[in-house]
């Protein structure tokens, strides 16, 4: 077999010991599956930090995947692998042109469902490169990068991913994700994360971004962050950890310290501490399918605890009976809910509640 | 078994002028058409000029000759072939879906490849291998399919992306 076009970028590969490569081939596979876990990500970094010639294997790995990118948007590879279906080798196999029908389905399928079948998938190796994700409401989701970088998406979320040789692009379409960057190499592009309002600069490792109301959010929990609104240059500001700040695509706004816990969610938590009654129900909003919404005469109710965010019937009850306010469901004849805090018999202070000592806070 | 002929230094220069036009009718005959003939023997020098594959002394100029072109041959004939499957199929995709003819140039030689490096290997490893990557199913999903065990699945898809992403290092 000789060498591929696709290997020009690091020819010098061929000089990686065959068992180094088949060990870097064996690195890609654990990290495509969809449940690949933290100690995996590591191991596979410290595999990589060893030897310069299992770097230079893995290298030989992300060029060819950089040959493959077309391959990552989703009707190219449903087109390639009807194409490839009928080949030589399988025309005796099976049946080549049933087999290009049905990847062919799958094209049409896909057309049909404007590719949202497609997102639904966790394991989606080739494409995974350039894929976008998704979250539905309430979901919360791991997505493990090409290149070891996590990002945990909240709920109602949407990431489009594009890595290249310039840079690695998190594009935020919708809600919130957690940025976990894998060891920056000098030679590693640069991470960003992009929203309409402008860029978030990786300069450290861990961050999150949400957007809301037209606004970019960043939280800063390690190192730093570089942010460029869009449409100000000059309007540059490097922002370190402990700190959240907020930006239109014109500027820089807002500066309040931040930590862990305005994370939690990561560990499907909202943590609050004395939190306004209605913000918290807002921000308990983004889990639930059902509206909610409380009345504005125990709007400033103070709230503390830390909530599990998949269990939503259980945080009202808590509320209404630590608080002593009222549920009040509502149930659309279409069959939209909405639920609503009202005052109660004799509505109180600050709720500490049960579910507070069960939940754990991130580390 | 020496054969006690003098074997001359062969250059490419030499071969062109010495087996340039047979080496057309042997294309000919193979492709039944004269046009590809005369560019795939054009090809075939370019291969050598650009290589250092070619020894100093030849005993067999024409078998050496058939080697790099049949090869040659056979790059053209699968790339017709996927040509075909890939028109084929974006015949009944859906008009928003339609490429550009860079696209297409582009995404065609992608298939050409990893159809090439993939070449070769049994058809149910290639067969495991597209399923999980192209298609994006699960391991369990592919053996299901396939009727073999997981860690079946994995070896074999293993296997080739070994071949995808080193075939240079011809790791069996």
């Amino acid at each position: 077999m000789s060498a591929s076009p696709w290997y020009s970028s690091t020819a010098d590969a061929a000089g990686v010991p065959p068992e180094v490569a088949e060990r870097a081939v064996q690195w890609l596979l654990e990290l495509q599956a969809p449940d690949a876990a933290p100690a995996t990500v590591a191991a596979w970094r410290a595999w990589r930090a060893e030897d310069p010639r299992h770097e230079l294997a893995w290298q030989r790995i992300e060029s060819v995947n950089g040959r493959l990118t077309h391959l990552a948007d989703p009707h190219n590879a449903a087109i390639a692998r009807a194409a490839l279906a009928p080949s030589r080798s399988h025309a005796r196999q099976a049946n080549g042109s049933a087999s290009r029908r049905h990847a062919l389905k799958a094209v049409l399928l896909l057309a049909g469902a404007g590719g949202v079948a497609w997102g639904a998938r966790e394991y989606v190796p080739w494409r995974a490169w350039t894929a976008d994700y998704r979250t539905a409401v309430g979901e919360r989701r791991t997505l493990v990068l090409a290149d070891g970088s996590e990002l945990i998406l909240n709920t109602d979320s949407a990431v489009d991913v594009r890595f290249d040789d310039a840079q690695r692009l998190v594009r935020l379409l919708a809600g919130e994700i957690l940025v976990r960057t894998a060891n920056a190499w000098s030679s590693t592009p640069p991470f960003v994360v992009e929203t309409a309002q402008g860029t978030a600069l990786a300069l450290g490792p861990r961050y999150a971004v949400r957007l809301e109301d037209g606004e970019t959010d960043v939280s800063v929990l390690t190192g730093a962050v570089r942010i460029q609104p869009a449409r100000s240059a000059a309007r540059a500001r490097v922002v370190s950890a402990g700190h959240r700040v907020r930006y239109s695509a014109s500027a820089v706004i807002g500066d309040v310290p931040v930590d862990d816990t305005s994370v939690a969610w990561s560990d499907g938590y909202i943590v609050a501490r004395s939190m306004r009654l209605a913000d918290f129900i807002g921000e308990l909003a983004r889990y639930s399918m059902d509206a909610l919404s409380c009345d504005p005469d125990i709007a400033d109710l103070r709230v503390s605890g830390s909530f599990p965010v998949a269990d939503i019937g259980r945080v009202l009850d808590t509320l209404s009976m630590t608080l002593g306010v009222r549920i009040r469901t509502v149930t659309r004849f279409w069959g939209a809910r909405s639920v609503r805090l009202v005052a109660g018999p004799g509505a109180s202070g600050v709720v500490a509640p049960a579910a507070a000592s069960s939940g754990t806070l991130p580390s | 078994m020496n054969s006690p002929a003098i074997c001359l230094p062969t250059t490419v220069a030499t071969l062109y002028s010495d087996h340039h036009s047979w080496l057309k009718g042997w294309l000919q005959r193979r492709l039944g058409n004269a046009e590809q003939a005369a560019d795939l023997a054009h090809d075939t020098f370019i291969r050598l000029l650009s290589s250092e594959r070619v020894p100093v002394t030849l005993k067999e100029p024409r078998a050496f000759l058939t080697t790099v072109a049949q090869h040659l041959v056979s790059n053209h004939w699968r790339r017709e072939k996927l040509e075909k499957a890939y028109l084929d199929v974006l015949a009944q995709v859906p008009e928003e879906y339609a490429h550009s003819p860079e696209e297409r140039a582009i995404l065609l030689e992608t298939l050409v490849e990893l159809d090439r490096l993939l070449d070769g290997l049994p058809a149910i490893v290639r067969h495991a291998f597209l399923l999980s990557q192209l298609d994006g199913r699960t391991h369990a999903e592919v053996a299901a399919a396939l009727d073999i065990s997981i860690p079946t699945v994995k070896r074999y898809i293993l296997k080739a992306l070994q071949r995808c992403y080193f075939a240079d290092l011809s790791v069996a």
